[in-house]
């Protein structure tokens, strides 16, 4: 029981004392005056004691809630404190925020007079190390950095607990003597991990010292350590009380939701960044390979010469290159939407016009299909409020899946526009005498990439993610679709918009006059994102504020919990989303590389020579689309850790040699000398994934070829470090070499080295991302050392079979 | 052929694409000039003389929206008609303040190399009459007519 408790309840005791007599009192003078026999009193006496009891418990709470209020004026409570966290933390979405947030309320409830939170990141070895130093009100101008101090670090990740000054000394003191009478021990192993935990202790002792605290705090969950807390001493020179501790235990499992949901939203954005960056990527090569086969086929500026098959077969190739582009268009556009960047705005439109230009743009591709389209606008309508290119896109496409998924024979297409005044919305239908869809097929409707599989959608092309962009752009505008089919009859889509409202339009521009004001205050705008009811109290009370302050802070809680919840789930999609697109532009790719092949061998001899360059051209432009795609895949594989790999023993020299004999003939292409210095004798066996290995030794030498210089040389080389528990495998070369500046950004995603000399070298800008982070899931480091125009070193450390086997890597 | 001894730079980072256009542009008689970057497009304009710029946004060293805006700064290059060819459709806006009516906006994956040949030669030929209406009536330091809108093909 603390002090306060102590004191409200002799507080209350004292008051309910007097109160009790003075009720005894009454009811003794009461009796008196109406002459009840005093024989009786005993009863009374009874029954008075017995009412007031009965009265005691709301009376308490009564007491006990005006204590608080007007003696401690209910400032600083834990409950308070921690609902004063959990508001503030609502706000914070950044994770500087969060922490400074957190050790600022801290302190407050401890008096702490200042505190130190080191953020630790993982590095580029895997090994937790620190990113940034936040300290609050520390005295020292100068903090010293924990990076020496990975012991620290590893020890308090392994335990997660809270340290003080006090238990640290009183822990070293005992293990110093256990130290000295050398017993107790089972093993040498025991002894060693014994040995290491103590002196990780005195080192973290040393720590607390030189950063003058007396408490650490790790802020961790599951085995993931976030970062460290240091507090500084309690000003009353004591160490902290249990419940303060407690205190920190709750305030900081707070903190911890909150850091997650920071951190997702920082991926979140940049995964979005990388679907962006991705597609951008894809299109380039693409427009090549279609620019080049237009001037073939469209303009015949070649003077073509291929024979009819093969000239039909490079038709084909036209067309899904088209069609790939419109995929990735696609693509790009949902990724844009789902995210956010592109803006809804809702305006006054006429239906009546927009739908009547998109007939127009379908009306050619409906009279070759033979489908008529019928649209009858009698009455003039009212406006619809909704975004015009948004409107034109779903206009766009469920008109262009009326007419292709039409009967081949020929069929209509009518669209009807209403108003349904009592939901002030106007509905769109759409109907098609087409081939229909099944329940089973309409149940997988919105899916992205689906699309119907039957013998009459039989080389019918599209990307199966149409209905999702005008899904997503029918939810965005606060519209509603209803799709209704039968099979072999056909198909009815209704869109219900908005209708345009003057009220709708006041809205709207205030909105937009607030944003122009800079006043604003979108994000944070307040969303219900749902209601918590609880049933009456179990005793029939009623709830007291004291309650009511404690559900407001559990709210913020789940608020937070569930932004962090979703934000994975995002997280989640968008990783499987690069995957299923990666896969979806795999297959076309693989088919237009087969084609070109059979194209041109068969041609060879008889085809203009001109066709036969720019059919060349095509041929590099789809390889590079191929390798962009294939890494777009391992990237998300790699993210999502499905990627296999099984480490084993293995003779790294023969995977050297064997990566050699596969590149030696592109590097005798470019005259450049790919040498292994020699093996040493004895060459411990690397414990990794082999198969993974040799990916990484065929982008490292295959960059090192690429890289060079005319008549240059690449050297392999591979040598047991100086601890032998691990093998470092080098690949030097005599190219263009790299500054400091672009070393910095080498590994990061899409980076490639521009300068004059890399100028038409082809690469994705994702290799050797790939290639660190197979690495170092393999439990290894790369390195990288180079000098302009004198070469690069690119060296990777694998570790050795028999220190590792021990201890096995679990395969992801 | 009518465009011989034409010369137009083409600002373009992308090895695939500039060969494209170059091959595409060589065919109709033009001689090209390839820039890698936005720095040499600059530079090469001083060189060169050219009648036609063809310039990508996204490039390194200097982005094509500075190297646009230098262009019109300058009073000697600010009339050559310059083709945008962008991935981004988003760009137009910042370009619209920019783009004066002898310049276009086209995006590359939307546009054919046959669609931008009859762009450059339009532009080309919008140049040439302008030049010689200048010429013949108005005097060299009458203020120019506030530009119209600039087209945007496949926006």
């Amino acid at each position: 029981m603390n002090r306060r408790d102590l004191f409200t309840n002799l507080l209350c005791s004292l008051v309910l004392t007097v109160a009790g007599a003075a009720f005894l009192l009454l009811i003794h003078y009461c009796l008196a005056k109406y002459g009840v026999p005093s024989r009786f009193s005993i009863y009374i006496n009874l029954l008075a004691v017995a009412l007031f009891a009965f009265s005691l418990a709301p009376l308490r709470q009564k007491l006990t809630n005006a204590i608080e209020r007007w003696i401690f004026r209910g400032a600083d409570t834990d409950q308070n404190f921690l609902r004063l966290l959990s508001s503030r933390l609502l706000q914070s979405t950044d994770l500087l925020s969060v922490i400074t947030t957190s050790v600022d309320i801290i302190c407050q409830r401890l008096k702490a007079p200042y505190a130190v939170c080191y953020i630790l990141q993982k590095d580029e070895q895997g090994e937790l190390t620190v990113k940034q130093v936040v300290p609050w009100h520390h005295p020292s101008a100068e903090l010293p950095s924990l990076d020496r101090k990975t012991a620290i670090i590893e020890y308090l990740r392994r335990t997660g607990n809270t340290v003080s000054m006090l238990k640290l000394q009183t822990e070293l003191a005992e293990e110093e003597q256990l130290l000295r009478d050398n017993i107790g021990f089972a093993n040498k192993e025991a002894q060693t991990s014994f040995i290491t935990d103590h002196t990780a202790k005195a080192s973290l002792l040393e720590t607390l010292t030189s950063l003058k605290s007396d408490l650490v705090v790790p802020l961790m969950t599951q085995d993931q350590l976030f970062g460290l807390i240091f507090f500084a001493p309690h000003p009353e020179k004591r160490p902290y009380t249990a419940e303060e501790r407690s205190f920190i235990d709750i305030a900081t499992t707070e903190t911890l939701t909150s850091i997650q949901r920071a951190n997702y939203f920082e991926g979140d954005l940049q995964k979005t960044e990388f679907i962006s960056i991705a597609s951008h990527e894809l299109r380039t090569p693409l427009t090549a390979v279609r620019g080049y086969l237009s001037m073939i086929l469209d303009e015949h500026l070649t003077g073509t010469e291929l024979d009819g098959e093969s000239l039909e077969q490079l038709r084909r190739v036209y067309n899904m290159t088209r069609e790939l582009i419109a995929m990735v268009n696609d693509l790009l556009t949902l990724s844009r939407l789902e995210s956010g960047k592109t803006k809804i705005e809702p305006q006054q439109i006429d239906l009546i016009e927009i739908i009547t230009a998109r007939i127009k743009k379908h009306r050619a591709d409906a009279a070759q299909r033979n489908v008529t389209i019928e649209f009858e606008n009698k009455r003039k309508l009212p406006y619809a409020w909704a975004d015009p290119d948004g409107t034109g896109v779903i206009i766009d496409n469920f008109l262009s899946n009326a007419i292709t998924y039409n009967r081949k024979e020929g069929g209509t297409v009518s669209i009807r526009v209403k108003s349904h005044v009592s939901e002030s919305m106007l509905s769109i239908e759409i109907r098609d005498t087409g081939i229909g869809m099944s329940r089973e097929q309409m149940a997988h409707l919105f899916e992205k990439f689906y699309r119907v599989a039957s013998p009459e959608t039989e080389g019918i092309s599209g990307t199966g993610l149409g209905l999702n962009i005008s899904q997503t752009y029918i939810r965005n505008m606060n519209g509603v679709i209803n799709i209704s089919s039968r099979p072999g009859t056909g198909t009815i889509v209704n869109v219900l918009l908005p209708l345009f409202t003057p009220e709708r339009l006041k809205e709207a521009t205030e909105k937009t006059a607030q944003e122009a004001a800079g006043t604003s205050q979108e994000v944070t705008q307040a969303i219900p994102i749902g209601l918590m009811l609880l049933s009456a109290k179990r005793s029939g009370e009623a709830y007291q504020p004291a309650d009511l302050s404690l559900l407001e802070a559990v709210g913020h809680q789940a608020i937070i919990a569930i932004q962090r919840a979703k934000l994975y789930e995002g997280d989640q999609m968008k990783t499987q989303f690069v995957s299923i697109a990666s896969h979806e532009l795999l297959t076309p790719i693989a088919a237009i590389e087969g084609y070109l092949n059979a194209i041109v061998e068969k041609n060879k001899d008889i085809m203009a020579p001109k066709t036969g360059e720019f059919l060349g051209n095509v041929n590099s432009a789809i390889h590079r689309l191929s390798t962009l795609v294939r890494d777009l895949l391992s990237v998300s594989r790699l993210e999502s850790g499905r990627i296999d790999i099984t480490p084993q023993a293995f003779d790294i020299g023969h995977s050297i040699k064997e990566t050699a004999a596969q590149l030696e003939f592109v590097a005798k292409e470019k005259g450049i000398t790919l040498k292994i210095e020699s093996l040493p004798a004895h060459l411990p066996e690397a414990y990794a994934d082999p198969e993974r290995t040799t990916q990484v030794l065929m982008n490292l030498v295959g960059n090192a070829i690429k890289y060079n210089r005319p008549n240059g040389s690449v050297t392999i080389g591979v040598e047991p470090t100086h601890h032998s528990n691990s093998l470092k495998i080098s690949i030097q070369d005599t190219g263009i070499g790299m500054s400091h500046e672009q070393m910095s950004h080498l590994f990061e995603k899409f980076y490639r080295v521009a300068s004059q000399e890399t100028v038409g070298i082809v690469g994705t800008g994702l290799g050797l991302y790939i290639t660190k982070s197979i690495v170092e899931r393999m439990r290894g480091q790369i390195t990288v050392k180079s000098v302009p125009n004198k070469g690069t070193t690119f060296s990777f450390i694998l570790p050795v079979a028999k220190t590792v086997t021990k201890n096995p890597i679990t395969p992801a | 052929m009518a465009y011989e001894g034409t010369t137009i730079l083409l600002a373009e980072d992308d090895i695939i694409l500039s060969e494209l256009y170059t091959e595409r542009l060589k065919q109709e008689g033009f001689t090209v000039i390839h820039a890698n970057n936005g720095e040499e497009a600059l530079q090469f304009v001083g060189e060169y003389h050219p009648s036609l710029i063809i310039l990508d946004i996204m490039m390194p060293k200097m982005n094509g929206l500075d190297v646009l805006k230098n262009l019109k700064a300058n009073s000697e290059t600010a009339t050559i008609p310059v083709i945008i060819v962008t991935a981004l459709v988003q760009e137009i806006e910042k370009l619209n303040k920019i783009m004066t009516q002898a310049d276009a906006y086209i995006v590359k994956s939307e546009v054919l190399p046959g669609e931008i040949i009859e762009e450059v030669k339009k532009r080309l030929n919008a140049a040439a009459e302008a030049l010689s209406a200048n010429s013949q009536t108005v005097p060299p330091q009458a203020p120019p007519p506030p530009p119209p809108p600039p087209t945007v093909i496949a926006a």
